[in-house]
C-alpha cells in the first residue's frame, strides 16, 4: 500500500513538473531572447541595425505569457515572422554586416525557431498525409498517368495552392485541392447477356474526402469524418468505349459513378440503340487480358 | 563546449542507394576534421521512384518531348552511356519543376525526413537546425534551397548552419516558363515573385543575416548541369554548345549573389572540355575534394 502511495505521489510530482517546464516554456525563451537581443540596442550606432533590433523586440513581445500551441501564438508568429522577412530586404549588405545583426539571428534560432519549426514540421506531415491520400493511397490513384499528373498540377481545380506557406498551412486542406481529374482507360464488364468484356476512355472528376484539421494541445491534428474514414475518394465518370459483343466491336457511351476502384457505370449502346448497366475497374493490369480478349 | 555538429548530405538523380552518404563521408573524412561532427544522408530516391511509379509514361511519351526539345548534338557527340544519365537527369528535372503538385510532395517528404535525420533512435531531436549543415549535388542542391526558402518563409530565418550546393542546376532557364517553371521562378512562387534577381537576392540575405561563409554555390566551368560550358566536338572548328538553355548563373547574378553574401558563387575548374567527360565532370566526389569544398566545409564546422 505504502509503495502504491509513494508511486502515485511520484507521479503526480512528475506530471505537474513536465506540465508547468512545458506550460510556461515559450515565455521564459521569450524572456530568454529579450535578455539576449536588449542589450544589443546599445552595443550598435547604426540607427537601421536599430530599429531593426526593436521590431524584432517588439515582435517578440507578442508572445509573452501565450503557450505553443494557442492559435493566438501562430499568429503572433506571423506578424514577427513577416517582419523579420520584410528586414531581410530592408537590411544592406553593409547594415548586415554588423555583427548584432548575426547575435539576434542566432538568439532567435535558439530561443524562438524551435518553437515556429516543430508547428511548420507539423503542418508540413499533414499536408504531406493529404498529398498520400489523393495521390498514392487508393488503387484509383496508383494508376494514374502523366496526362493526369500534368492537368491535376496545373487546373486550378485540382492543383494544390502555390505562394506563401503562412497562408497555404491555414487553409482548410492545407492547400491541397480533393479534387482530381481523371483521363484514362478503364477496363469494364458490361452485363449484356452475360458479362462482356469492353474498354472505357473516361474522363471525370475524383474528391478525396480530407479529415478536417483540427487544433489540438499538441498541434495540428486530423479529425477523420465518416467519409474520409470509410469512404475515402469517389467521383463522377463518362466516357466513350468499345464492348466485346458475339466478335464484334460495338461503341458504348457511358456515365458512371466510382467509388474507390470500382465503377459503376449506365451505358448505352447506339448499334442496338440499348441500354445497360455495367462496372469498371481503375487496375490498368486488368486492361492488358481485356486487350487479349479482342484479339 | 563545442556543439557536435551534424552533416546532412542530399544525393542528385541516379539509381542511389540508401546509404550513399558512406562513400561521401569517407572522401570528405579525408581533408576535413570530422571529429565533432555526425554525418547523415538525406536518401530520397524512394520519393522519385514512387512518383516514376506513378506516372509510367514519363520514360516513354515525355522522353520523345524532351528529345526533341532540342538536345540533338549532345546526344550526336556524347555516346549513349552518357547520353542515358543526361537524359535521365532531364527526366528529373522535368518531373521536379513540370508537375507543381509532386514538386511539393517531394518537399514534404524531403522535410519529414530531414526532421527524422535529427532526431536520435527515440524520435527526440538530437540537432538543432543551427547545428546542422546542409549539403546537396545536382538535383539535390536544387531540392535544398528549395526546402529552406519554404521554411524561411514560415519561420523568419534561415535557422540552418550552412547550405553548399555542388553542381546545383537551381540558376536553369526555362524555355517556356508559362508551361514548365524553372527552379529560381518555384522559389519566386513561394514568395520574392517572378523577378530572378529579387529572389536571388533575397536568398542570398536571408542566409547573410546569420553571418559570413554559410551559402556556398560550388559549380565547375566544365560540368555542363551547373554551367552553360562549350564544347570542342569531332568534326566541328566552333566549339558547341550541347544544350540550349542557360543553366549556370549568368554574371550579373553571380555578382549579385556575392555582394549580397560574400563567396556565394565559388566556380571552380576540373576534368576536360570533352563532351565524352560530361559525367566525369558531375560527379560528386571529384566535387568533395575540390579546395572550395573544403574551406568552405571546414569555416561552417568552426565555433
Amino acid at each position: 500500500m505504502k509503495r502504491i502511495f509513494i508511486t502515485i505521489s511520484v507521479s503526480i510530482v512528475i506530471f505537474v513538473q513536465t506540465f508547468v517546464s512545458v506550460a510556461g516554456q515559450l515565455s521564459s525563451d521569450v524572456e530568454l531572447y529579450n535578455r539576449e537581443v536588449t542589450p544589443l540596442l546599445k552595443t550598435t550606432t547604426n540607427t537601421v541595425v536599430q530599429e531593426f533590433l526593436a521590431s524584432c523586440l517588439s515582435g517578440a513581445t507578442q508572445l509573452k505569457g501565450l503557450e505553443a500551441y494557442d492559435s493566438r501564438t501562430s499568429a503572433s508568429f506571423d506578424k514577427l515572422v513577416t517582419d523579420r522577412i520584410k528586414w531581410v530586404g530592408d537590411l544592406r549588405h553593409g547594415d548586415r554586416r554588423d555583427p548584432v545583426v548575426a547575435l539576434e539571428s542566432k538568439s532567435y534560432n535558439k530561443h524562438l525557431y524551435p518553437y515556429r519549426e516543430a508547428e511548420y514540421v507539423n503542418l508540413v506531415r499533414l499536408q504531406d498525409e493529404l498529398f498520400e491520400r489523393k495521390y498514392f493511397k487508393t488503387e484509383t490513384a496508383k494508376n494514374a498517368n502523366v496526362i493526369e499528373g500534368a492537368i491535376n498540377s496545373h487546373w486550378l481545380l485540382t492543383r494544390a495552392e502555390r505562394g506563401d506557406p503562412k497562408e497555404i498551412l491555414k487553409m482548410p486542406t492545407l492547400g491541397v485541392s480533393p479534387w482530381e481529374a481523371i483521363l484514362r482507360f478503364e477496363p469494364a464488364v458490361v452485363f449484356d447477356n452475360g458479362g462482356q468484356a469492353a474498354v472505357m476512355g473516361t474522363f471525370g472528376l475524383n474528391r478525396t474526402f480530407f479529415p478536417s484539421v483540427a487544433s489540438g494541445v499538441n498541434g495540428a491534428t486530423f479529425d477523420e469524418s465518416f467519409w474520409s474514414k470509410n469512404v475515402q475518394k469517389a467521383g463522377l465518370r463518362a466516357g466513350v468505349g468499345v464492348e466485346k459483343d458475339n466478335d464484334q466491336a460495338k461503341v458504348l457511351l457511358g456515365v458512371g459513378v466510382q467509388v474507390w476502384s470500382v465503377g459503376v457505370w449506365g451505358f448505352y449502346k447506339p448499334d442496338d440503340s440499348e441500354f445497360l448497366v455495367g462496372v469498371s475497374m481503375s487496375d490498368l493490369s486488368k486492361l492488358k487480358k481485356i486487350f487479349g480478349w479482342f484479339e | 563546449m563545442v556543439e557536435k555538429k551534424l552533416i546532412v548530405l542530399a544525393h542528385g538523380i541516379g539509381d542511389t542507394p540508401e546509404g550513399f552518404h558512406m562513400a561521401w563521408e569517407k572522401i570528405i573524412s579525408r581533408n576535413v576534421d570530422l571529429s565533432n561532427a555526425e554525418v547523415r544522408g538525406l536518401w530520397w530516391e524512394d520519393v522519385l521512384d514512387k512518383i516514376e511509379a506513378k506516372y509510367p509514361l514519363i520514360d516513354g511519351a515525355m522522353a520523345d518531348v524532351v528529345e526533341s526539345c532540342g538536345f540533338p548534338d549532345l546526344k550526336k557527340w556524347i555516346g549513349s552511356d552518357n547520353y542515358k544519365l543526361f537524359h535521365d537527369y532531364m527526366m528529373d528535372v522535368l518531373v521536379y519543376v513540370g508537375f507543381p503538385d509532386m514538386w511539393q510532395y517531394i518537399h514534404d517528404e524531403c522535410v519529414k525526413k530531414l526532421d527524422a535525420l535529427r532526431c536520435d533512435a527515440d524520435g527526440e531531436q538530437q540537432y538543432a537546425a543551427c547545428d546542422t549543415i546542409l549539403i546537396g549535388h545536382s538535383l539535390g542542391a536544387a531540392m535544398l534551397p528549395h526546402l529552406v526558402w519554404q521554411d524561411f518563409a514560415f519561420n523568419g530565418s534561415m535557422a540552418y548552419r550552412g547550405l553548399i550546393l555542388l553542381a546545383s542546376p537551381l540558376a536553369l532557364v526555362s524555355p517556356v516558363p508559362n508551361i514548365c517553371g524553372d527552379f529560381i521562378g518555384r522559389m519566386g512562387e513561394v514568395f520574392g515573385g517572378p523577378d530572378r534577381n529579387n529572389v536571388l537576392r533575397r536568398f542570398a540575405a536571408a542566409w547573410d543575416m546569420g553571418g559570413e561563409g554559410r551559402l556556398r554555390f560550388i559549380c565547375n566551368e566544365n560540368d555542363i548541369v551547373c554551367s552553360d560550358v562549350k564544347y570542342k566536338v569531332p568534326g566541328k572548328d566552333e566549339l558547341v554548345d550541347l544544350i540550349p538553355l542557360r543553366q549556370g548563373f549568368d554574371p550579373a547574378e553571380s555578382k549579385l549573389l556575392n555582394d549580397e553574401h560574400s563567396g556565394s558563387v565559388q566556380v571552380i575548374s576540373f576534368g576536360k572540355r570533352d563532351p565524352r567527360k560530361v559525367v566525369d565532370n558531375h560527379d560528386v566526389l571529384t566535387y568533395l575534394k575540390q579546395p572550395a569544398f573544403i574551406n568552405s566545409l571546414s569555416f561552417m564546422l568552426k565555433g
